[in-house]
């Protein structure tokens, strides 16, 4: 990168051999160019419209530093006196202050020329801006010299002091053009050309110079004098300008002064465009001429250079962005690397963060981002970041709706615990059922809710270790609450896993069903009481079996013995004894009677316990089967028994043949007493089933006592008008009830009865609808 | 009461009930040659002889009347040997028993109970029932030789 770097000069001492030498040079300097100035005087006069020492004396303090100007003053006295003492203008002491005083003009026009531009810029014409600033300062600086020195003149009586005005406008203006033509070919000198060198520039170089002379000595040459009334003074342009596009500030100061010398040289020997017969005018008119091309093309040249540097910096900028570019671009191809290192490492961050870590990629970027690239990595980082974040947020919102939703649970303690058993969460229904708060529980172990036997035994720990092993535990029993009061608690314990499978600790649920439990207790002793109740029912049914054979055989062994010894003695009687007889006959009719009501009870228990052994029975058959074995125990019987058809029945063929052998029995019996017994045994169907009767016309009952007609040992008429024993209806309505049919009756004091059954009942479903008819 | 030709070998521990059998048959003179022991030890004891094993029965009875409910040893149990000694299984035994819920009505029919009777409370009628098995044993059925 180009920088303006400062020439800051270090200002050598006064007296050091530098400066001596220094001062010496620019006095001798000065002193030769006086001399080469005075030659091209006009006339017979001083006055030249050029003054190259002025420009060699400002050039002198720019380059060489403030210091150097004894030389200028020197020079300048030395100059001035050799003048006036080789002319004898005046006597040597006039001689000596006069161009003392002129001296000091010179040295001040230096100074205040120095003064003026600075020492700060650029002390060189490669900008606009310093030849403008640079005009201003040889106009102004010149004053110092123009007004000093012909002062000096006039007071010495050199010049009268009517031509004082005259004077200080030339000395001025011969001061001016000799800064402005001489002092930038110095300034530009001192440094090398920007342009490089070569033979091809040599030769450009030197065909603008012998253009150039060319060009002069035509204009002021005098080799054309017919025609010097033509302006052939613009022919000088173009080469100018050739001198400024090509080689710029070198070639236009060099070139300026080489045709401002010929121009004044030209004019002063009468030759030019500018010459005239008045010298102040072909003065003047010369200088006006020789200021403004030279300042202009200086512009001009400076314009170039300074667009040269501008555009050498741009490239050197272009250049060195490309450089930069590529530097970056060399960069960028790292940093992506780097970013896949990043995004890879964020994956694997992923999962820590999983595991709720955060990183803040944005901090982590501020810190180590210093460069654009670094910025968007940063950027994208943080993108990622946020993203993550974002996921974290909605696994932590996730999270904590669980934590409130479990925390909330009141019926179930859920805690978990890391892989040794220590707790690390608690919710409101732990705290419910074991009385601890979180506070009080958080880091303690497990054991704390086992009874001291559980924990001594090791339970605790086995519990968790199956739970470790098959990955879940489930268990029953005694905990103990914060008080110290125990609980029955169902618990099941979970293990949890990270994805590497290692265990990173348990879930456990307890619920407190000691209620539950006792009441199944309740349960499992209500159970045990009516196993016990069944075993005694069993036992006692058991014992009624063998209560029931010992009554038929024991109870009816004595009646036998009664009935036997009573006929035995009976059959000895006379036949006087009569009432004997009847007497005798009671005791033998009274032991059938109980034998008999020995058989009815055994039967009606028989019953209880027997099976039925369905089949399919012809009622028919039936009916007529217990009509004919009535016929043979009752031969004697005289009553109309009338037999509908009856349609068959499922039914125990022996059962159903002792409930119509009871009815028939029993309505032979009530009817005995009217005078043309009738008994009917028919059938009819009643909402799909078949009911059965058997009617009598005997004495009927009073449906009153209805209540009491199927119960055992009731009876509702007396044994004096009807044997009985009050069983037969009984062992009717129980093996009916055990068919699942129906029984029931219709009856009207003395105007017969009626006994209905059913037999359905094939399946629950009909026994359920014929029930529900019957209720 | 033991004599060489036994026609009928009642088998009853009621004194009563052995008794009115008894006077059942004396009324058709079927009880001449009748020996009534009072359990089943006694019955083994006179089929079998004293020792087990000892010689042949010498003593076959026409047939036995067993009830079922004794001591020492109980019908069932006679039965059982008398029916599983080829020697004394053809010899008719009738059970004559109080009841008819004995359970083990069907076990004695499977052991070879040739009748299953049920005393009748009523003695005409028990009498008849006594008094048709001595007639049907003794005078119509023919044993085996």
């Amino acid at each position: 990168m180009i920088s303006s770097k400062k020439t800051e000069h270090q200002e050598p001492e006064w007296f050091s051999r530098g400066n001596i030498l220094r001062v010496l040079g620019v006095a001798l300097a000065y002193f030769i160019a006086a001399r080469c100035g005075l030659l091209l005087a006009f006339g017979n006069s001083n006055a030249t419209p050029v003054w190259p020492p002025s420009g060699i004396a400002f050039a002198a303090l720019l380059l060489l530093g403030y210091r150097s100007w004894p030389g200028i003053a020197l020079g300048a006295f030395a100059v001035n006196l050799y003048v006036f003492l080789t002319n004898e203008a005046c006597g040597t002491e006039t001689a000596i202050w006069v161009s003392a005083m002129i001296a000091a003009g010179n040295t001040l026009e230096a100074a205040l020329g120095f003064r003026m531009l600075g020492r700060s810029n650029e002390p060189y014409p490669e900008k606009a801006s310093w030849v403008y600033r640079f005009v201003v300062s040889a106009l102004v600086m010149c004053l110092a010299s123009a007004a000093i020195g012909p002062l000096a003149v006039s007071f010495g009586s050199i010049s009268p002091w009517s031509n004082y005005g005259t004077v200080l406008l030339t000395w001025w203006t011969g001061d001016v053009a000799g800064v402005l033509v001489f002092a930038p070919l110095l300034l530009v000198w001192a440094k090398t050309p920007s342009w490089t060198g070569g033979w091809q520039r040599a030769g450009e170089g030197l065909c603008l110079l012998t253009g150039l002379l060319l060009v002069c000595g035509s204009i002021f040459g005098g080799w054309f004098n017919e025609s010097s009334e033509l302006p052939l003074s613009y022919f000088v342009i173009p080469f100018l300008l050739w001198a400024a596009l090509r080689f710029r500030t070198h070639g236009v100061t060099l070139a300026t002064v080489l045709w401002v010398v010929i121009a004044v040289q030209g004019t002063a020997t009468g030759n030019g465009p500018f010459f005239s017969n008045d010298l102040n005018i072909s003065l003047l008119s010369l200088q006006g001429y020789v200021s403004i091309i030279s300042v202009t093309f200086l512009t001009l040249a400076a314009s170039m250079e300074e667009h040269r540097r501008d555009s050498e910096a741009l490239r050197e900028a272009r250049n060195e962005m490309v450089t930069l570019i590529q530097q970056r671009t060399t960069e960028l191809v790292t940093s992506r690397s780097e970013i896949k290192d990043y995004q890879d490492r964020i994956e694997d961050i992923q999962e820590v963060l999983l595991k709720n870590t955060i990183l803040d990629f944005s901090r982590r970027a501020r810190l180590s981002g210093t460069g654009d690239e670094l910025d968007a990595i940063a950027a994208g980082l943080n993108t990622m970041s946020e993203e993550l974040e974002d996921h974290i947020r909605r696994i932590r919102d996730s999270e904590e709706r669980f934590r409130v939703l479990v925390g909330n649970v009141k019926d179930y303690a859920i805690y978990t615990l890391d892989k040794d058993g220590y707790i690390t969460s608690w919710n409101k229904g732990a705290e419910l059922i074991k009385g601890y708060t979180e506070i009080e529980i958080l880091g303690k172990h497990i054991s704390h809710f086992y009874t001291e036997e559980d924990t001594l035994s090791g339970v605790p720990f086995n519990n968790l270790r199956r739970a470790r092993e098959r990955g879940r535990f489930e268990d029953e029993g005694w905990r103990k609450r914060k008080d110290g009061s125990l609980f029955w608690a169902d618990i099941v314990i979970t293990s949890m896993h990270d994805e590497q499978g290692k265990l990173r600790g348990f879930v456990k649920v307890t619920r407190d069903v000691t209620e539950s439990k006792e009441s199944r207790e309740k349960i499992l002793n209500l159970n045990h009481e009516l196993e016990q109740n069944v075993a005694m029912l069993q036992d006692v049914n058991k014992e009624l079996e063998a209560f029931t054979y010992s009554v038929s055989h024991d109870l009816r062994a004595p009646l036998r013995a009664i009935h036997g010894y009573t006929r035995l003695l009976a059959e000895d009687l006379k036949d006087g004894d009569s009432e004997k007889k009847r007497m005798m006959e009671a005791v033998m009719r009274n032991a059938r009677k109980m034998g008999k009501l020995i058989d009815d009870l055994l039967s009606l228990s028989r019953m209880g316990r027997k099976e039925l052994q369905r089949s399919h029975v012809d009622m028919n058959l039936l009916s007529s089967n217990v009509l004919q074995e009535i016929k043979t125990t009752q031969p004697a019987n005289a009553t109309k028994i009338n037999v509908q058809s009856l349609p068959p029945a499922e039914a125990d063929y022996s059962l159903i043949s002792q409930v119509m052998s009871n009815l028939v029995d029993n309505a032979i019996k009530y009817s005995s007493k009217n005078s043309i017994p009738q008994v009917e045994i028919g059938s009819f169907r009643e909402e799909g089933d078949v009911v059965y009767f058997v009617r009598d016309n005997g004495v009927g009952f009073d449906m009153k006592y209805y209540d009491k007609l199927f119960g055992v040992f009731q009876r509702l008429h007396s044994s004096e008008d009807f044997d009985g024993t009050g069983v037969g209806l009984a062992l009717v309505k129980r093996i009916i009830a055990k068919h699942g049919g129906r029984v029931w009756a219709r009856a009207e004091n003395g105007k017969g009865a009626t006994f209905f059954f059913t037999l359905r009942s094939r399946t629950k479903n009909e026994n359920a609808r014929s029930r529900s008819i019957a209720g | 009461m033991r004599t060489q030709e036994v026609e009928v070998l009642l088998v009853e521990d009621n004194r009563d009930d052995a008794e009115l059998t008894m006077r059942a048959l004396k009324r058709n003179n079927l009880s001449n040659a009748l020996v009534h022991l009072k359990d089943g030890a006694e019955a083994l004891e006179f089929i079998f002889g004293k020792e087990p094993g000892e010689g042949k029965p010498d003593r076959k009875p026409k047939v036995i009347l067993l009830d079922l409910k004794m001591p020492k040893v109980n019908g069932m149990e006679v039965l059982e040997r008398v029916k599983s000694d080829p020697r004394t299984k053809n010899i008719p035994v009738v059970i004559l028993t109080s009841s008819g819920e004995d359970p083990d009505i069907q076990k004695c029919y499977a052991l070879g109970a040739n009748s299953y009777i049920v005393k009748p409370v009523d003695f005409d009628s028990f009498a008849k029932a006594v008094s048709d098995i001595g007639m049907y044993w003794l005078l119509l059925n023919q044993p085996p030789h």
